[in-house]
Parts: structure tokens; sequence; C-alpha cells
């Protein structure tokens, strides 16, 4: 019997082309997961996130026959799920900020305080990990898709570009301003932490 | 290269995508501005951290209706 599971994404879909629709079961189980984050990390609501899990397998199904395999699978889906999440996002809240005009929160750099001496396990708790789930949340939608796409789900940047018929240089420079933005968020946390632990600190006094 | 030039590049230069000259002039200012090595090790710093934040689990009734719905069996 053949073990689907080491078969690659394309090896698949062409199994799944042949009429082998189980060889689907595979696929579905080798990207629901990241489908699944990315669009609750999008909409926030996990019955949102349900839909476009949901519609993004059913419609990339009924399209895997014009699937050319210019791109990835992956690409290809990530794609689709993310049109989706966005005309869901857009149907509720059509404000759309453009990263390309320059916005009131592009400061000039700060002083910043170095957080990056700590080992990351010791750093990455449930409290940070909140904290950055709601930074994500905060961002314009722009900011968010690009950085999810690109940072968080590890896609490169030219992959990021074709999703989101972007230029690879439009792309670079919104990672570039959401990094420096959840940059001086973290920064902020790690300073007001500090800040909270010194306080609790005992005090030593003369004598 | 001044400070400015370095802030320009920094998410390029963390995603090891400034080469040859440039990636010199770049780290020849890094190992004389501490400024600016603050800013490369807090934002690279920043992009590792979020690099891993845990992902959910589809939940199991969520994967259930979504077989069901594609007519798959899990």
């Amino acid at each position: 019997m053949r073990d689907s599971s080491k078969l690659t994404d394309f090896q698949l879909v062409d199994l799944v082309r042949g009429g082998e629709q189980a060889a689907y079961r595979h696929l579905v189980q080798r990207y629901e997961g990241k489908i699944y984050n990315l669009a609750l990390r999008l909409l926030r609501r996990p019955e949102d996130a349900e839909d476009v899990l949901q519609e993004t397998f059913l419609s990339a199904y009924r399209a895997l026959p014009n699937f050319k395999g210019d791109s990835q699978f992956g690409t290809w889906l990530y794609r689709i799920a993310t049109n989706f999440a966005l005309m869901k996002l857009r149907g509720k809240k059509p404000v759309f900020v453009s990263l390309d005009e320059p916005r009131d929160d592009d400061q000039p750099p700060v002083e910043l305080t170095d957080f990056s001496a700590d080992p990351l396990a010791d750093v990455l708790d449930s409290e940070l990990r909140h904290k950055m789930e709601e930074a994500i949340a905060k961002l314009p939608e722009d900011m968010r898709t690009v950085f999810l796409l690109r940072d968080i789900e590890g896609l490169s940047n030219s992959e990021v570009a074709e999703i989101l018929d972007l230029s690879v240089a439009a792309v670079k420079s919104r990672l570039h301003r959401t990094r420096l933005q959840l940059r001086r968020d973290l920064a902020r946390y790690f300073s007001e932490r500090e800040a909270a632990r010194a306080s609790r600190a005992p005090r030593t006094s003369k004598g | 290269m001044n400070c400015l030039d370095v802030m320009g590049r920094l998410s390029d230069y963390i995603d090891q995508e400034v080469a040859g000259e440039v990636c010199k002039e770049l780290e020849a200012h890094l190992a004389t501005c501490p400024h600016c090595r603050i800013e490369v090790n807090t934002l690279r710093r920043t992009v590792e951290l979020y690099h891993r934040i845990p992902s959910s689990h589809v939940p199991g009734e969520v994967e259930e209706r979504l077989f069901k719905v594609l007519n798959l069996r899990r």
C-alpha cells in the first residue's frame, strides 16, 4: 500500500486530478492548520476562520483542474485563503489604510532598550505571547496580511508578492515598516516589564 | 555608510539579503556604532520571537465539519 503522506504536493494533486479523491485528504491535512491560523489571525473570530477554511478547500478542490503548477500548491492555496479572508474583512470594515502614504505613527527612531540579550525560551512566556497576538491584531489590514504571510507563515518575499498581487519592493517595504512597529511595541513592553520588576525588587538599605 | 543608510537596510540585512561590498560596509559601521547594533539586534529579536509564536490547532469539531463539507473521510 502506498504511503501518501510521503508524496509531494504535486504528486497528490495529480492523484486527485486522476480521480483519487482520497488524496485530497492528505493535502487538506497538510495545510488546514496553516490556513486556519492565518484566517484566525486575520479575522480573529473562530467562526469566520472556519468559514474561510471551508471556502478555501472547497474552492481549491473545484479549481484543481485549472491549477497550472506555475506556483507551489501551498502558495496557490494561501492566495485563495487570503482572498476569502480579505473579502470577509473588507465586507465588515471597509476602511483600508494604505501603507504607501506616510502616516502619523511613523515616528522618528527613538532610543531603544536592548531587549535582545535574554535567551528566547526564557522571555516567550504566555503574557508576552498574548501581547504579541494583540499587537498583530492591532495592525492595519495591509500590514497584517504581509506580516502574517512573510514572518509567521515563513513564505518568501516573492511568494507573498504573488499572493497579494504586489511588487516584491512593496512587500519588503510593508514588511519593514510592520517589523519596526512591532518592535516598538515589544520595546515598550520589555521596558515596562523591567520597570515593574525593579519596583518589586527589595530595596537595599544602608546600615 | 552612516546610521541612516543602515536604518534603510535593516530588514534586508537580517533577512540576509544584503550582499557583497554593501554588506561589508554595513558590518564595518555596526562594528563601530552601538546604536545601530541595538537596532539590528532588537529587530532580529522581534522577528525571531514572532517566528516562534505558537499556532493554534484546528479544533476537532472544526476539522470534522471541514471533512464533511468536502465529503472526505477523516
